[in-house]
């Protein structure tokens, strides 16, 4: 699992999300975050090709 | 007796069973355990009673209009019901009253069912168990101290214990197949595309699918028939060539594909999950199939690309109510979408780009089988209490697989283990087979005994 960011620059993400939150489910977010930075990981490692299409991709005919 | 859907199909069109009768027994077990199990939370009585008077009237007159018709449902709360409040059992909507029906709330209507009313779900198909909502959380009939899993844990609740012989449920990351398994159930998720979800509150939309549960296989084909088909106005629709589910189909010559890595490896499972699906491979080769291990992307890689995805949609979703009403949703909730909110765009397209990579290897791992068998849920039903609240970043789930690559997938029951509790496994098809994957869960219903038992509730 990936370290926890620190309180200030989750506190910064949270704002910057818009998000006004209890104090206590800041800080226990702060730890799930950690969990999910794991899973965001996973899914650039290995990197994916430079030219892999994202699942959704417009397509002129049929609309987004 | 709790007749099933079939039974109590035929039972009407042979007259011997008025709709009107099924509709008050029904009631009178809501009327018996529902406080104990909080499975409805709105109580339709009136509504149901003319729904079934209307039902009775055409049985008289041999107008029936089919095997759903004085059949007694319940409809999951995040569906739209005309006239009739549709709360996503959450005080953000508490006062929402819709004006239409969802598309497939009225395809059911067309064919005639009992409305008993709203069925428990955890808050927008998301946050539970939650003890902070306007309702409690619906408890497992198997035993009232268990979790039900979620979302559409009232649907299970109610089906298992017979308070209804059917319900919708929808299904994001596992929310129709999770509690039926640990209900004792049947569920399916159909192929992305089969179900309209117009009128249904979203949740992520590219992983949100429509879908029934029932106390069999057989139920749910009948009960998927009369609510599928092609909606326009739901982007995700497809004009399919699926007109109907013939349960029927004969498994000899199959080829099953045992996804174990699944559930020995990257999650192991309880004993009595894992003899379950051992037990329901020996039923497929005792039926003539071919029973062969694939292997597939791990689960930690499906989850990974699959709750990125969920949350940033989920989050898209509820952006400004987080912002401005953000103490109106219950903690659990607000916590999991607080954490979409917290991604970057990048973070989602890559999940997007990753879900494009794991179908591709999905498919051509699968190649050649016609189903898959793995694990719906790792264990037996945990203590509702004991629930993690961050569970779905802690270990990854069977289900959410199939919600990215949109195939088909049944959770059956396949028997008991700790304390009696049910357990399950989880049925798999390519995109389309629908019908073949309820054969196939119908085949083992027959062999395997578990259908005997209700729970003690």
């Amino acid at each position: 699992m990936a370290e926890p960011l620190s309180v200030q620059d989750f506190a910064t993400i949270v704002a910057q999300a818009g998000l006004t939150l209890p104090p206590a489910e800041v800080e226990d977010l702060r730890h799930a975050h950690a969990k999910l930075m794991g899973m965001l990981a996973l899914l650039r490692d290995p990197a994916i090709p430079l030219a892999a299409e994202p699942a959704l991709t417009f397509s002129a005919g049929k609309g987004a | 007796m709790i007749p099933t859907i079939a039974e109590a199909g035929a039972l009407i069109a042979a007259k011997k069973v008025s709709p009107v009768e099924l509709t008050r027994d029904c009631l009178a077990r809501i009327a018996a355990q529902n406080s104990t199990l909080n499975a409805f939370i709105l109580v339709t009585e009136e509504r149901a009673l003319a729904d079934a008077r209307a039902a009775e009237a055409r049985q008289m007159s041999g107008t029936l209009k089919g095997r759903l018709d004085g059949i007694p449902i319940g409809h999951k709360d995040i569906y739209g019901t005309a006239g009739i409040a549709t709360t996503a059992h959450s005080a953000q909507l508490i006062d929402n009253v819709p004006t239409r029906d969802a598309v497939t709330v009225g395809k059911w209507r067309d064919a005639g069912v009992v409305l008993l009313g709203k069925l428990a779900t955890h808050e927008f198909a998301f946050g539970g168990p939650s003890f902070d909502l306007p309702w409690p959380p619906a408890r497992n009939p198997w035993d009232t101290e268990r979790f039900t899993a979620g979302s559409s844990s009232g649907t299970a609740a109610a089906v298992a214990a017979g308070l209804a012989l059917g319900g919708t449920g929808s299904d994001t990351g596992g929310s129709i197949r999770g509690p039926a398994a640990l209900c004792g159930i049947a569920g399916i998720k159909p192929t992305y595309g089969l179900c309209s979800r117009t009128g249904i509150l979203p949740l992520a939309q590219t992983l949100d699918h429509a879908g029934p549960l029932a106390w069999n296989s057989e139920d749910c084909a009948i009960l998927l028939e009369a609510m599928m088909g092609y909606d326009p106005t739901d982007p995700g629709s497809v004009d399919h060539s699926v007109t109907a589910l013939d349960i029927k189909q004969d498994m000899r010559g199959r080829r099953i594909g045992v996804i174990r890595h699944f559930h020995e490896v990257d999650h192991p499972v309880s004993a009595a999950t894992l003899r379950g699906i051992e037990e329901s491979c020996a039923i497929f080769r005792k039926l003539g199939a071919e029973v062969a291990d694939v292997t597939l992307p791990s689960l930690q890689e499906f989850n990974a690309a699959g709750w990125v995805t969920l949350s940033a949609e989920a989050w898209a979703v509820h952006e400004e109510w987080m912002r401005t009403r953000p103490m109106k949703y219950g903690e659990l909730l607000r916590c999991r979408l607080a954490l979409g909110g917290l991604l970057s765009a990048g973070d989602y397209i890559q999940a997007s780009r990753k879900r494009r990579q794991l179908i591709e290897r999905s498919f051509a791992a699968s190649a050649g089988f016609d189903i898959l068998i793995t694990a719906a849920q790792p264990m037996e039903a945990a203590k509702i209490r004991d629930v993690p609240k961050w569970s779905t970043l802690e270990k990854p789930n069977f289900t959410i697989p199939f919600n990215l690559t949109g195939w088909p997938a049944l959770t059956i029951c396949t028997g008991f283990g700790e304390g009696g509790l049910p357990v399950a496994a989880q049925l798999i098809g390519m995109p389309w087979t629908d019908g073949l994957v309820l054969a196939a869960g119908h085949a083992l219903e027959r062999e395997n005994g578990a259908r005997a038992k209700r729970p003690p509730v």
